[in-house]
């Protein structure tokens, strides 16, 4: 707000939405502007602790993928696959090639899921200034039933892997409870054909989108694998130099609690704040995705890596056509295991997994009994290791954008948290925004 | 009636669709699902679900139903007195706003039928039974109030569909019509 009288006056001024729309659960933005100094920025989460890092100690290690499945029905795949790679990496359980496959193909589907709802029903309003989804299929209905589509053919694709397509009830240390025929997976061909395209021709739609100019310096970091664009395994890499086994994550990223957020917040130790999710993923594996995927990031108007946090929504696109032309691959290939889950022999230890959920690493580490009893248990979600960089491209964007009114001023913030498609579940619940100016005018 | 009721099944089974809404484990939100188990516990085969994902699965459920006829249960906070009953004819207008607005989902039952409406896939028929939550507390029971209200509206449901049995049965008259106006004459709306 630029000075208009030359007395010195000092004015508060209040921004409040009670419920942030289009973010997955309940949190808040706290900002204090003073002097046309943003000093102080919280992202804040208030869903009461959930304890279910405590819920699990004394549950069998047969539990984990049921009860940690339910922290999110966003990305319940994510929590199922962290936990049973994690208990299988505790007890030394060799996999199936072929189950290793139907669980790419299973995450393949939450991905189709999670990225379709959030392009289309979320964050797309944001660039074309609609409040909601509903405005937007007013005017762009062809483009969101494309995107309810294809939504619904990662739902399907979830029922049939999962049993059903929220908090999926077929996954189990070793394997599944049963793998599917040739001809149930045969069944999705065609669908997941049309699938390809449209979010071929997604990448091409959100590629003409306007995009804030903004390219900063993140510390990405994600899962890489030298073969495949890493989903369940491989090593934690950063933009940075970082190259660590997923065993060594804690050595490296440590969390802290502050006041004002029930979720811990995660950083690099050493260093700071670390970006996970579709960026992070993209731009550290460029070179694993298919041909097709690449060439929908160039019709998208991307390069092989993405800095701007605006272009999560390109990079998400991109990434569903990455996963519905897997999901071919995989099918195409497919045999069915001999067995569908490996045999499982217990024993005492730590084992740690860490999977791409849809929004980025999730970390979960466990230590058992020999009765395969879980002792304790620690989860790390990517909502809660991308709070602090929300929180320093909230404070970039109120810096950048101090001069705008109030209300504009909250819809930028708003789209900024949005560009990370918080899980807030998995951390929170109801966000609402406020924003308080002290401004000495006149100065 | 039981009589026509039973003959017009395979019909009422392929264009009637029945969906309560809720979190069992969240006391009065599980007012949807309690309707719908109701129904089921009558033993028909009145093709009814329970539903706890988000709005775009909701619409995903008429539309791949063909249903001629949808109702939809869920718990609403409205400031009414709690167990009060409402009844919204959706394909008419739209919902009040507060119905989902307090879901922590990105969809509630209000967005998922305006979308529904924007696109053109809103089933002929869409009638909304609203039950006043009084509490939402974890891991809690209905409240006495609802608790009567899940069995008056399973009650009301179960002759509609009676009723649209009958007019089923009338060839000669669309029964999607018979039963609007069944309902536009016969004084059957319990939102007073």
């Amino acid at each position: 707000m630029e000075p208009k009288t030359a007395t010195k006056r000092t004015r508060t001024r209040t921004l409040k939405v009670d419920v942030l729309a289009r973010v997955e659960g309940e949190g808040a933005l706290y900002a204090r502007i003073k002097d046309r100094d943003v000093t102080d920025v919280q992202f804040r989460i208030f869903e009461p602790p959930r304890m279910f890092e405590a819920l699990l100690r004394g549950r069998a290690y047969s539990e984990a993928p049921d009860i940690t499945a339910r922290i999110c029905g966003i990305c319940p795949v994510a929590y199922q696959m962290s936990a049973v790679h994690a208990i299988e990496n505790a007890f030394g359980v060799e996999i199936d090639p072929a189950v290793r496959s139907l669980r790419r193909l299973l995450y393949c589907a939450e991905w189709i899921e999670s990225h379709a709802l959030h392009i289309y029903m979320l964050h797309a309003p944001d660039f074309l200034g609609y409040p909601d989804a509903i405005e937007l299929a007013r005017d762009n209905p062809d483009a969101v039933k494309r995107g309810l589509r294809l939504k619904k053919v990662g739902n399907d694709l979830m029922r049939l892997l999962g049993g059903r397509e929220i908090h999926p009830i077929n996954v189990r240390v070793g394997g599944f409870y049963r793998a599917p025929t040739k001809s149930e997976l045969a069944a999705m061909v065609d669908s997941l054909k049309w699938a390809r395209d449209a979010a071929v021709e997604t990448a091409r739609w959100v590629g003409g989108l306007p995009f804030p100019a903004a390219a900063y310096d993140y510390e990405f970091v994600a899962l890489h694998h030298p073969d495949e664009y890493a989903l369940n395994e491989g090593r934690i890499v950063s933009s940075r130099g970082l190259n660590i086994a997923i065993e060594e994550y804690e050595d490296h990223f440590a969390e802290e609690h502050l006041a004002h957020s029930n979720a811990l917040h995660s950083y690099h130790k050493g260093r700071d704040a670390y970006s996970v999710g579709p960026l992070a993923r993209y731009s550290l594996n460029y070179e694993q995705l298919t041909p097709l995927a690449k060439e929908a990031a160039r019709s998208g108007g991307i390069d092989s890596t993405c800095n701007n946090p605006f272009q999560s929504i390109v990079v998400r696109a991109v990434e569903t056509v990455y996963a519905c032309d897997h999901a071919l691959q995989i099918i195409e290939a497919y045999e069915p295991p001999a067995q569908p889950a490996a045999v499982v022999r217990t024993r005492s230890g730590t084992g740690c997994g860490c999977t791409e959920a849809p929004r980025g690493i999730l970390y979960h580490r466990y230590r058992l009994d020999e009765a395969g009893t879980i002792l304790d248990a620690k989860l790390v979600p990517p909502t809660a290791q991308n709070q602090k960089v929300i929180e320093g491209d909230l404070r970039r964007c109120l810096e950048t954008n101090l001069d705008l009114p109030d209300e504009q001023l909250t819809m930028q913030c708003e789209q900024v948290i949005r560009n990370y498609d918080p899980c807030i579940s998995c951390a929170t619940h109801f966000l609402t925004l406020h924003i308080e100016r002290d401004e000495r005018r006149g100065l | 009636m039981v009589e026509d009721f039973a003959k017009a099944e395979p019909v009422l089974s392929k264009t009637v669709l029945i969906i309560g809404i809720g979190n069992e484990y969240r006391g009065d939100d599980a007012a949807g699902i309690r309707v719908v188990r109701l129904i089921r516990a009558r033993a028909l085969p009145l093709p009814v679900v329970e539903l706890s994902d988000e709005g775009t699965a909701l619409m995903d459920l008429w539309r791949c139903s063909n249903a001629q006829v949808v109702f939809v249960i869920d718990a609403m906070l409205s400031g009414a007195a709690p167990g009060c009953v409402r009844r919204f004819e959706a394909h008419a207008k739209p919902l009040p706003t507060h119905f989902g607005a307090n879901s922590s989902h990105l969809f509630g039952v209000a967005s998922a039928v305006e979308m529904a409406r924007v696109l053109g896939c809103l089933p002929p028929q869409m009638i909304v039974y609203g039950i006043e939550a009084k509490s939402f507390d974890y891991a809690a029971d209905l409240s006495p109030e609802v608790e009567a209200a899940t069995r008056m509206v399973a009650e009301r449901i179960y002759m509609e569909c009676q009723m649209f049995a009958e007019a089923a049965d009338q060839s000669a008259v669309p029964a999607v019509t018979v039963l609007r106006s069944l309902f536009l004459n016969g004084g059957q709306e319990p939102d007073a």
